[in-house]
């Protein structure tokens, strides 16, 4: 399994056959999302992935921000010919996202990575 | 002063009775000399009426009135009327509260020659009122306290989440939705899809009576709500009634998949995890099978 590591662990992509899991660490900013959006469409054309896992489980607070960015994150996925599973929201998150009527569109949710694997097949 | 002079000559009898009244009287003139005090009133600043004629009536009844022009008997001297009130007497560093009640004293001519003022001690009667009102707030705090967990009881009631397969949760909706208890049910759901792991909800409405665009939003909400979660949300039991009133409205369903009948739902529920089961087990072969290469 090859790994990639964000400079100060914002992020992690792993490609597991044609399957990418990128795991978001709460800590991510503006500059991170950014570096995000660029690796992960360079690592999807590297490995050849159809599918790409973002896992959220570790991030307790979603705001409109990083919503929009997830949202452009999936359209440049598509593009690329691969689909994104958005996996781990929390309870409290989605009640956030859903009173303050924030949409993220184009993209499949999971319970889990196993779920979302799940999903994929 | 020689109009008073004739109150100098007090009936025995009247005396008698004056100060057999167990509440304060006394007479001053328009001086605030005092003229006349029954037992009852000097007894009450803790003296003797010897010890209080002839003195001003604000050395003798300390109260936060004397010498203002708010005086109750400079008052009803000066409006001819009758004057009542409540307020503190202090002495020995006591309060005494009082009520009173003050008129004007005239002569034979109807000329104001001073005042008559009367009072009563009400420290027993606040004390009681305070215990009555003390009382009623607890009844009321009480009442508040027992309504509040009534509520929170349906509100528990009226929400269950159930977990009727593997995996398969559902949610039977039923009564009058409204914003806190949609809230409500859409946090219990989440908690409990994120507590079994579950990849179906089923939200049946056969128990809600009747839909208007709020309550249809909240709907869809919580089925958002699921969605995000990554667990499929399917509504079942819409009624003809209610069918017809979201068509009417105009909410838009064309995201969310409707059953018919909740089993229905629950059929295609469990084939659907049946059949995932199957390819996550090939996935999981997949990978293993990948890593050993």
């Amino acid at each position: 399994m090859i790994s990639i590591k964000s400079a100060k662990n914002l992020f992690s992509i792993s490609a597991l056959g044609p399957i990418l899991l990128v795991k978001i660490e709460e800590t991510i900013d503006d500059e991170g999302i950014k570096n995000l959006t660029e690796t992960l469409s360079e690592s999807i054309v590297k490995y050849k992935s159809k599918a790409v896992i973002i896992d959220l489980a570790n991030v307790d607070i979603l705001d409109s921000y990083l919503a929009s960015h997830l949202e452009s994150l999936a359209y440049t996925t598509k593009l690329l010919q691969a689909e994104v599973i958005i996996s781990g929201l929390k309870g409290p998150t989605i009640i956030t996202l859903l009173e303050f009527d924030i949409k993220i569109e184009g993209v499949n949710f999971a319970l889990d990575v196993n779920h979302a694997l799940d999903q994929l097949s | 002063m020689s109009d008073l002079k004739d109150l100098d000559r007090v009936d025995p009898f009247l005396d008698q009775v004056i100060n057999a009244v167990p509440s304060g009287i006394f007479v001053i003139d328009k001086d605030h000399n005092i003229l006349m005090l029954n037992r009852a009133a000097a007894k009450m600043v803790g003296k003797s009426p010897g010890e209080c004629f002839d003195r001003k009536c604000w050395e003798i009844f300390n109260t936060p009135m004397c010498k203002t022009p708010d005086c109750t008997c400079h008052r009803a001297i000066k409006e001819d009327s009758t004057i009542r009130g409540l307020s503190v007497m202090h002495h020995n560093d006591r309060e005494v509260p009082i009520e009173y009640a003050a008129r004007p004293l005239k002569n034979v001519d109807g000329k104001i020659i001073g005042c008559v003022e009367h009072f009563i001690d009400i420290t027993d009667r606040l004390e009681k009122e305070r215990i009555i009102v003390k009382q009623q707030e607890g009844l009321l705090k009480q009442r508040e306290e027992d309504i509040r967990h009534l509520q929170e009881e349906i509100l528990e009631l009226s929400t269950p989440v159930i977990e009727i397969w593997d995996g398969i949760l559902a949610l039977p909706l039923v009564g009058t939705l409204d914003s806190h208890r949609a809230k409500l049910a859409t946090e219990r759901l989440l908690e409990a899809i994120e507590k079994t792991r579950s990849a179906f909800v089923i939200i049946d409405i056969t128990g809600v009576p009747a839909v208007d665009e709020e309550v249809a939003n909240h709907i869809l909400q919580t089925v958002d709500a699921a969605k995000l979660m990554g667990s499929k949300a399917v509504l079942t039991g819409i009624s003809p009634h209610i069918a017809k009133t979201m068509a009417q409205l105009g909410v838009d369903m064309s995201t969310i998949t409707v059953h018919g009948r909740m089993s229905d739902a629950l059929h295609m529920a469990i084939t659907e995890s049946t059949n995932r089961a199957l390819e996550y087990t090939n996935v999981q072969t997949w990978i293993t099978d990948n890593k050993k290469s």
